[in-house]
This record gives structure tokens, C-alpha cells and sequence, in this order.
């Protein structure tokens, strides 16, 4: 009876979910996938109780964000090196063949700004989600300005600047140094892992890229 | 009890009014909610892994599958280790050193995950892979065969103190069952990716790489991809992936609820000694 119940409560969170499109942008099922395996754990609904614990899926469901919410941990300079295009993607394969080759040329990737914090420095990067928005990983660079940029986190931006590297807490990080910032209009990426969010924070005003 | 809760909730609304404490609160329910989305995302994306594993688990008890082939069939084909929620009833079955190293071999090394790895973290990780899930599987053999240890009381029920396993359940009761093992997993990554954000950054020594791996819990078909970004040096990457699929709180919390806790035990030890073997191979290929 449990494992009904259990069945159920996550019919009512994975029907939501399906409704409101929180279950394609916390994982990286199709559609159908995602309705096939609700309607199944439906199916488990029968009498007050099972209806009950569905009721309170619902309910859970309901708080379910609509878009994905940003990846935990700090921004990662290492190549995933598992077929994701882009320039971002495309500088970090270069650094991971020939770190030497590349360090002091000046470079340009596109990704989601991250503004500097208190001991943080400012980032570039772009979100990789391999199975679920738990995993997910924001992958670029670190980025030290020439001048003081007024972007809102999140919004999608060109970044130009000298590839440096650096070693902080026993890890080689790589940077981005004096470096110009430019703000990109929506929907210039195509991957799925970097789709720009879409809100207030992408509607600051930056330097437009020329 | 509703009396009491009720009471409770129109006490504190008298004591702390809402201009007080919603400030107070705004914080901790975003934190909540993050916890929440994290943690739902994993048992979303698992879901149709463990119906598919559920499925099939329920079609062989019902063909009244071979013990033998009925341990040897995920370890073939489980799709990803999200499946083996889904399987563990049928793997239940097999004799406890062949279910033993099913599990573990299953979970670490199905052809997948095998495949991803050499693709992505090449030979050497590969090899290590392999070589460290091979001794965490015999030793976890070993270690079930010889202690005399119960299965769970929800793996086998009454059937188990006739010497039998448990009638063949139905594809809904091994989904909801499955989802039930991912559910402590699931929350605890959740919790811990809002309480230490950090913990989620690229580590360069097999032992932190190993923790995050067990911590944070990928699927199989996904971890040579963090591995790759998360542990930059090879043999943090294999403990990485090791710890990921034999010493993570999703294949833990799975062997206790089929097979018991000290049989989940013996697993975690065995599984220790496997990380450690991986991490030896790349350093000594």
C-alpha cells in the first residue's frame, strides 16, 4: 500500500509537472517520456487514499519552478569534452589539448554573465545539465573586467579578453583578463544547456555587442 | 493531532505576527524550494528508468525467469543504474553472492557507462572502472555469502522464513517501491547542494572527488561527463565515478531496503576497497 501511495503522490507532482513544463527544464526527458511514465503512476489511483497522496502530489507539484533553477557550486573551467558546441565549449577543448598554446591569446565566448561577489570574481559560463537540474554544472570563466560592468546576473553577454590562467585552492582556474563585456540579445544560443532565461534580469541595460 | 496542530498554528500566528516573520521566513522557503526542485528533478528523471526496470523485473518474475538469469540480465542490459530500482526485486531472487555482484556491477558498469567512460575519460579511467568494480563486486560476494544476514522484511516479506522468495508483485508495486529507495537519496542531495553550494566545484584528490560523487549521486550514463569537469586529474575521476554508482546514498539506501542494512554494509565496505583499487590502477596502469 505504500509503495501505491508513493506511486501516486508522484503522479500528482510528475502530472504537474508535465502541465507546467517544470518537467522538461528540470530534466533532460522528451515530452512524451515524462507523459507516458505520469499516466502510468495515474493509473495507480483507485481509492481515497491513493487519491489523497495524489492530491498532495499535486500539491507539491505545484511548487515546482517553471524554469530551471540556477546550478549549485562555483563555475567550473573544465572541458566536459562530451559534444556540446559552442564557442565557450569550443575555447575550453582548445585549453584541454594545448593549455600553452592558447594562455595569453585574446579570446571571445558568448554565456550567462555571473556578476562579481564579496570573494568571487565575476563569470562567463554556459549550464550543462547531463541527467537533472541537481547535477547540473555551470561550466567558463572567470572574468576580470577592464572597466565596471553594469549586467544583471543571468543575462547572455559576449566576453572578450586575455586568456590567463591562475591557481586558486590547488586548482589551475582559468580567466578571462581585461576584459570588454557586451550584452547579446535573447536566443543567440542554440544548446539546450544554454538557453538564456528569459525575465527582468535579461532586460538590464549593458553595452550592446557591435 | 489536528486539534493540537490547529491550536499550535493559531498560537504562533498570535504570538509572531505575518510582518515579523515572513521576512524571516522568505529566506528559508527560497532555500526550501531550491532543496525541493533538486531534489524532485532526480526522482523525475529516474522515474521512467525504474518503470522501464519495474517492467521488465515483473514480466520475468512472471515468466518464472531462471535465479541465475534473473541476476545475469540487468548486469546485460539495465538501461542505467536508475533502472536497478526497478530490477532489485528480481535480482533478489538470485543466490546472495550472484545478487551481490549483480548489483554492483550493474549499478558501476553496465555497457553504457562503460561505453561513456571510454569515450570521455579514456583507457586508463576505463580500466580503472572495470578493475575497481570487479573487486568491489567479489568482495561484496564474498562478504554476503559467508555472513548469515536476512534480506529486508520489504524485499521477500513472509515468504522469507519459509526459505522462499516473495510471490512475483506487480509492475505499480516494484515503481512505487523503487521510487520509495530513491527518495532519501534524492532529498539528501537536495539538503546538501542548498546548505554547502560549494562542495559543487572541481577537486583534484581522489578522496573530496569520491565524496562529491557519492554526494551528489549522477546516473551512470552521466558521471563520466562530471567526472570530466568536476575531478581534472584521472584518478580522482575514477574515484569519481566509482563512488558515484557503489558508495552513493542512491545505491545504499536501495541495498538496504531490498537486502538489509548490514548486507548494505558489507556492500559499502567492499565498495570502499574498489575506490581505492581504481585509484591504484591509474596511478600503477
Amino acid at each position: 500500500m505504500i509503495a501505491r501511495c508513493a506511486a501516486a503522490a508522484f503522479a500528482g507532482v510528475a502530472l504537474l509537472a508535465c502541465v507546467s513544463g517544470a518537467y522538461s527544464s528540470l530534466t533532460t526527458l522528451r515530452a512524451w517520456c515524462a507523459w507516458c511514465v505520469a499516466v502510468f503512476a495515474a493509473g495507480t489511483v483507485r481509492d481515497v487514499k491513493t487519491l489523497a497522496c495524489f492530491a498532495a502530489g499535486v500539491g507539491a507539484g505545484c511548487a515546482l519552478p517553471h524554469a530551471a533553477p540556477r546550478p549549485a557550486g562555483d563555475v567550473v573551467t573544465h572541458a566536459p569534452k562530451a559534444g556540446y558546441s559552442g564557442d565557450l565549449f569550443a575555447l575550453l577543448d582548445r585549453i584541454d589539448r594545448d593549455p600553452a598554446g592558447v594562455i595569453g591569446e585574446r579570446v571571445s565566448v558568448s554565456g550567462t554573465w555571473g556578476a562579481a561577489a564579496a570573494d568571487q570574481p565575476a563569470t562567463v559560463s554556459r549550464r550543462i545539465m547531463s541527467c537533472c537540474a541537481a547535477d547540473a554544472v555551470a561550466v567558463g570563466f572567470d572574468v576580470v573586467p577592464k572597466r565596471r560592468v553594469s549586467i544583471g546576473r543571468a543575462a547572455w553577454v559576449r566576453v572578450t579578453g586575455i586568456l590567463r590562467s591562475r591557481l586558486a585552492d590547488g586548482e589551475i582556474r582559468y580567466l578571462l583578463a581585461a576584459a570588454t563585456v557586451c550584452r547579446l540579445p535573447n536566443g543567440a544560443p542554440k544548446a539546450r544547456s544554454a538557453r538564456p532565461p528569459r525575465g527582468p534580469a535579461a532586460k538590464l541595460s549593458a553595452t550592446p555587442c557591435e | 493531532m489536528a486539534v493540537i496542530g490547529v491550536s499550535t498554528v493559531v498560537i504562533a500566528a498570535c504570538c509572531w505576527p505575518p510582518d515579523v516573520v515572513l521576512p524571516a521566513l522568505a529566506p528559508l522557503l527560497a532555500l526550501a524550494g531550491r532543496a525541493w526542485a533538486y531534489a524532485a528533478s532526480i526522482v523525475l528523471e529516474a522515474a521512467p528508468y525504474i518503470l522501464v526496470g519495474s517492467l521488465v523485473a515483473t514480466l520475468a518474475l512472471r515468466a518464472g525467469a531462471n535465479r541465475i538469469a534473473a541476476a545475469l540480465l540487468p548486469m546485460v542490459a539495465p538501461g542505467c543504474d536508475c533502472s536497478m530500482n526497478g530490477y532489485a526485486p528480481l535480482i533478489a531472487r538470485a543466490p546472495a553472492p550472484l545478487a551481490a555482484f549483480s548489483m554492483i556491477w550493474s549499478a558501476s558498469c553496465n555497457p553504457i557507462a562503460l561505453f561513456a567512460t571510454h569515450a570521455i575519460l579514456g583507457a586508463a579511467v576505463f580500466k580503472a572502472r572495470i578493475a575497481g568494480t570487479l573487486v568491489a563486486g567479489c568482495l561484496t560476494a564474498l562478504g554476503w555469502s559467508n555472513a548469515r544476514l536476512r534480506p529486508a522484511p520489504s524485499a521477500c516479506g513472509a515468504g522469507c522464513r519459509a526459505g522462499r522468495p516473495r510471490a512475483p508483485r506487480s509492475a505499480v508495486e516494484i515503481f512505487g517501491s523503487g521510487l520509495l529507495a530513491l527518495v532519501p537519496a534524492a532529498t539528501l542531495c537536495g539538503v546538501a547542494l542548498v546548505a554547502a553550494p560549494h562542495v559543487l566545484r572541481a577537486h583534484a584528490a581522489p578522496l573530496p572527488a569520491a565524496a562529491l560523487g557519492a554526494l551528489i549521486s549522477p546516473c551512470s550514463t552521466a558521471d563520466a561527463i562530471l567526472a570530466r569537469v568536476l575531478a581534472p586529474l584521472p584518478a580522482a575521476q575514477a574515484a569519481f565515478v566509482m563512488a558515484a554508482q557503489t558508495l552513493d546514498a542512491r545505491q545504499l539506501s536501495l541495498l538496504a531496503r531490498t537486502f538489509g542494512m548490514r548486507r548494505a554494509a558489507i556492500a559499502a565496505a567492499a565498495s570502499l576497497i574498489g575506490c581505492a583499487v581504481a585509484v591504484f590502477s591509474v596511478r600503477h596502469p
